[in-house]
């Protein structure tokens, strides 16, 4: 038997790549329709047994459980600090209302969906930086508790928030960054590692 | 001067190398920034942001994901439950996880508030993880995108 010879100009073969591109393009589109960016999300943790044991024996070193109550307006904005027994950062609780009354003021006068969107996040920004005013303070007092021996023992100072039930979440939310902890450059000191509510007050 | 006509020719071959580079390119890229998470987000839901927030090292262990939304209902893995039903869906949960010889105490509730949620419900879905053995929380926030991250 005998085979033929190859022919002597190289045969150029081509391959088929319309079904590769086909699959490649169904995949790209695939995961530009599944692609949504998130910014980073972090948690707070939070202990809290049911039966808090509170009066336990007491260390001389320890520091009593320090107390926080946030008091709200109707509408849920903030109303006033209290640490212990000490009403904390007046004036600039007085500009958070003025912050709050523009937007409400704007949002009324909003026409369109979009105009609203555009009024929330923009004044949002500034409640935020507000409030972070508002709780300057009750993080200085914390500072001064604890001693500002943070790091290692910071872990066991405790700290009971204490909300009315209409607050806006957001509010709570800068009260334990506040409390928490501080950060410094890129730094984040720890303050207060126990943080607990108090049950829910009724209306 | 006249230029001959030029043949019509029947086959042409595009290069498509360089077209397969870049959509393979394409790709990678969008197969990096699939968030693989997705199921623990809500489009509904708007976190507060916190310049503390950072994600955490380590991979929660067992999370149950609470989300509130600003009216005060709570989704759960997609469903809408209310406070009520949600006891009952934790005990359910609490159960599975001693048959499973694991303590509910181990676990961990990640709630996912709407910055425009009351802190009343908050504390009440709280409460509710409480009374089931539930201990541990994680209150979650945006992290702060003005503050630099280490």
């Amino acid at each position: 038997m005998k085979f033929a010879l190859a022919s002597e100009q190289p045969v150029r073969v081509s391959m088929n790549m319309m079904p590769m591109i086909d699959v490649c393009f169904q995949l790209i589109i695939f995961f530009m329709l599944s692609l949504r960016l998130f910014s980073p999300e972090g948690d707070f943790n939070i202990n809290m047994p049911m039966a808090a044991p509170t009066a336990a024996v007491a260390s001389p070193d320890q520091i009593p459980i320090m107390k926080v109550r946030l008091r709200a307006r109707a509408d849920g904005e903030l109303a006033a600090v209290q640490f212990g027994d000490r009403l904390l950062g007046k004036q600039s609780l007085e500009e958070l209302h003025r912050v709050v009354a523009t937007m409400n003021a704007e949002l009324a006068e909003a026409a369109t969906a979009t105009q609203r969107q555009e009024i929330v996040d923009r004044l949002e920004l500034l409640r935020s930086e507000v409030c972070r005013k508002v709780f300057q303070p009750l993080r200085q007092e914390v500072r001064k508790m604890v001693g500002d021996k943070a790091g290692p023992g910071a872990e066991n100072t405790e700290l009971e928030l204490d909300c009315d039930y209409h607050l806006k979440y957001v509010y709570v939310m800068e009260a334990i960054t506040a409390v928490s902890g501080y950060r410094e450059g890129k730094e984040v000191t720890t303050l207060v590692g126990k943080i607990k509510f108090t049950p829910p007050r009724r209306l | 001067m006249q230029y001959a006509p030029q043949p019509y020719s029947a086959s042409c071959d595009p290069d498509m190398t360089p077209m397969i580079d870049v959509t393979f390119q394409l790709i990678i890229f969008f197969l990096l920034t699939l968030n693989f998470s997705m199921d623990q987000q809500n489009e509904m839901i708007k976190l507060p942001i916190s310049e503390l927030a950072k994600p955490p090292e380590e991979a929660v262990s067992s999370p149950i994901t609470l989300q509130l939304t600003s009216e005060g209902t709570v989704f759960v893995g997609g469903d809408e439950v209310t406070i009520p039903n949600l006891r009952s869906l934790l005990l359910r949960e609490k159960e599975a996880m001693t048959r499973e010889r694991r303590n509910p105490r181990e676990a961990t509730v990640v709630i996912r508030a709407d910055q425009n949620a009351r802190a009343g419900v908050v504390q009440e879905l709280i409460r509710a993880c409480q009374e089931n053995g539930f201990e541990r929380f994680a209150l979650r926030a945006k992290q702060d995108p003005n503050v630099p991250q280490s």
